[in-house]
């Protein structure tokens, strides 16, 4: 029999305000302590003065995924990239595939970490971890086409021209 | 939301959280009959920062305390506390000190009051030791004016040390209307990235610089002011003060100077002053969670906040009880007396020290109320109970045999006056020809300058590089290389340490391992991370 009920995809990601970030982690704790210490947010680090963090883009072709010899990878109908851990075997493949370095490299438990968005809090309706401990307002859930539309940022970096990082 | 609605306890945001207590029959772990799950409050948009979300790693620590101890043996916790009963109800009063934790109830403040007329002593004070500077402060300003104010003046690096309110200050500051941040720090710091104007000053005179600014906006020329002495453009000053008197009626001063600056108090007054002058909102961040309202009750109860200290690093005393706080810890100086009581919840540098040891809850386990940053008292929303632990409050009213201080609560919380001088030195700064400060995070800079960030709370341990950082000028006059140890030294300690050759570092300054035991011990009060600046000597190790 035909599964008439299709699962909903998933289009918002979490989405970083560089003018709002100040790197404080709180983040990537949270995500920790909601995925049991997985390290599942990596650290960007940009021009060696920046730190912010590195999100999961859940890609519409991932990288990740083809990587993996175990088929550890998988981009699920709501189009959330999941690792499963039980595949796993630490191998760092998609980490060295992933172009936005969103995989950490080090392995817990020998196996690797990976964003899942959180899934299970989006099916209680809640928000991802990260974005709700956010102190700044720099990490938000929403479709990425609906802030490029809202133009928001472009207004934020006239607001201050002199704003810089040191 | 499941569970009960609490308040974080590491700093004066008080963020709310929920927590929820799993059963054993549901979740087993053994070694707790429950375990904790926190949850985010929905209702609040400041979210919880990376010390705040620990409030789960603490409470579930797997060297969570749950047993009494007395001289270092195992034995039940109405023993422990009987005992110390009996050993202080055989001492005098006056040899007798009491230091109280800021993040505890005020009702745990009034049991403490009780407690210490019951023992007829007057020796009960605060820690951290920084926020008896501050704790006498009246904040004038609430969170939503500073969201939607016009210009936020900040002094000390409050995104650092208060995470928390940075959403507030984004907010006005990414304000349609094109409203202003101006920070005022004597390092460039995490707050001072996102501010225009950033005023940093040398070590030593921000206080000067703030009677300057001060001086100003009363009328004062501004071809007066040193501007080169401070290393400050005209363009910058300027526009501070210009930003500041537009913002009359609709901006703040906020200071967050613990742990930053050594004439806390000092720093604290001039911001105070600086928002009656301006016509601006006036807050201070202090940095434990519930300080300003155990002041306020220790103050109004006529107690000898400040004898104390002396009498405990003088070696005054016979028995010194420190409830959810580590004297040890927080003084390099200490002189532990005979009878030395502590309570707390995880180990801490004491813990083998103590003569007795009580398990006790954290502030987020509690129920009782807090005096809000905000002025208003705050009710947390219920109990959690560890197997085995009671709450300090419990524990004082045992001992005292008393259930609290007669008194209204309510009344001396609101009804408090701010006192018209420092309960501590009023300027506890010295300037000397090398000045030393904590290390930090420095982010070097292709121009030659450095941005020093001070690292959030090691809840693992201390810092893994341990060396002084050391400017190539000193390096050379001492006839040092990098590795070879010096000798640091002021009155407060003398530590030995090896070096770290800096060609980037200005040449009158040190910057000490943070969280380092040793350094430590140089610093006025030893818990100091520490950004607090202190005069030092530094000669080479034979």
């Amino acid at each position: 029999m035909e599964n008439t009920q299709e699962k909903k995809v998933e289009k918002r990601r979490v989405i970083i305000d560089l003018d709002r970030c100040i790197g404080c982690s709180s983040c990537r704790v949270a995500c920790s302590r909601t995925h049991q210490e997985d390290h599942n947010l990596t650290q960007a680090v940009a021009l060696d003065s920046a730190r912010f963090p590195g999100h999961c883009r859940h890609c519409e072709q991932p990288a990740c995924v083809e990587a993996c010899p175990k088929d550890a990878m998988v981009k699920g109908e709501d189009g959330i990239v999941r690792r499963l851990a039980f595949r796993c075997i630490g191998c760092k493949s998609c980490a060295i595939a992933c172009p936005f370095g969103a995989i950490d490299l080090n392995v817990i438990r020998n196996v690797v970490s990976k964003c899942d968005l959180c899934y299970q809090r989006l099916d209680k309706g809640l928000e991802p971890a990260c974005v709700t401990a956010c102190v700044s307002g720099a990490l938000s859930f929403e479709d990425p086409e609906d802030v490029v539309d809202a133009n928001l940022w472009g207004a934020r970096a006239k607001a201050k021209p002199g704003l810089r990082r040191w | 939301m499941p569970g009960i609605k609490t308040r974080c306890m590491f700093c004066p945001m008080q963020d709310a959280f929920y927590v929820e207590e799993l059963k054993r029959t549901e979740n087993p772990v053994f070694g707790r009959e429950s375990i904790l799950n926190v949850e985010f409050d929905p209702d609040s948009d400041r979210g919880l920062c990376a010390r705040g979300n620990f409030c789960q790693e603490l409470s579930l620590h797997a060297k969570r305390q749950y047993r009494a101890r007395l001289n270092g043996e195992y034995v039940s916790l109405g023993k422990t506390i009987n005992d110390l009963k009996d050993s202080l109800g055989n001492l005098s009063g006056e040899r007798i000190a009491i230091l109280l934790d800021g993040s505890i109830t005020l009702e745990e403040g009034m049991n403490a009051i009780a407690l210490a007329k019951e023992l007829n002593t007057n020796l009960v004070s605060l820690a951290p030791a920084e926020d008896l500077a501050v704790g006498g402060f009246i904040n004038t300003t609430t969170f939503d004016k500073i969201k939607d104010a016009e210009t936020n003046f900040v002094i000390g690096d409050i995104f650092t040390t208060h995470p928390t309110c940075t959403k507030l200050f984004h907010d006005s500051r990414l304000a349609a209307r094109n409203n202003t941040m101006i920070t005022l720090d004597t390092v460039k710091s995490r707050t001072g990235w996102f501010a225009h104007p950033e005023l940093v000053s040398p070590l030593g005179k921000t206080a000067d610089l703030l009677r300057d600014i001060i001086g100003v906006i009363g009328g004062k020329d501004i071809s007066e002011v040193p501007l080169q002495e401070y290393g400050i453009s005209g363009d910058d000053f300027g526009w501070a003060i210009s930003a500041l008197k537009n913002a009359a009626g609709d901006g703040n001063v906020v200071v967050g100077p613990a742990w930053h600056f050594a004439d806390t108090y000092e720093i604290t007054q001039l911001a105070k002053e600086l928002a009656e002058v301006a016509n601006l909102g006036f807050m201070v961040l202090p940095i434990s969670t519930n300080s300003r309202g155990i002041y306020r009750l220790l103050s109004s109860a006529g107690l000898d906040i400040t004898g104390a200290y002396k009498a405990i690093t003088e070696g005054k005393l016979d028995a010194l009880i420190g409830f959810d706080c580590d004297p040890v810890t927080s003084l390099g100086n200490i002189q532990i007396p005979e009878i030395f009581a502590l309570t707390g919840q995880v180990p801490v540098d004491g813990l083998d020290k103590a003569t007795h040891f009580i398990p006790t809850t954290f502030l987020f386990e509690k129920k009782g109320t807090i005096l809000g940053t905000e002025e208003d008292l705050i009710k947390l929303g219920g109990e959690i109970k560890g197997p085995g632990v009671k709450s300090t409050g419990e524990i004082m009213t045992i001992i005292s045999g008393k259930k609290s201080f007669d008194g209204n609560m309510k009344e001396i919380i609101e009804n408090f006056v701010e006192p018209e001088s420092s309960p501590v030195a009023k300027n506890a700064l010295e300037t000397g020809e090398i000045m030393a400060m904590g290390n930090g995070n420095v982010i070097h800079h292709s121009d030659g300058r450095y941005t020093r960030i001070m690292p959030f709370v090691n809840l693992r341990g201390v810092d893994e590089v341990f060396e002084v950082i050391l400017p190539k000028g000193i390096a050379e006059k001492l006839s040092v290389e990098n590795g070879d140890k010096i000798k640091i030294s002021n009155k407060n300690a003398e530590v030995v340490l090896p070096v770290k050759i800096a060609d980037w570092l200005d040449g009158y300054q040190i910057l000490l391992p943070m969280h380092q035991p040793l350094a430590r011990r140089l610093f006025h009060w030893g818990n100091s991370p520490s950004a607090t600046p202190i005069a030092v000597k530094v000669e080479k190790d034979k």
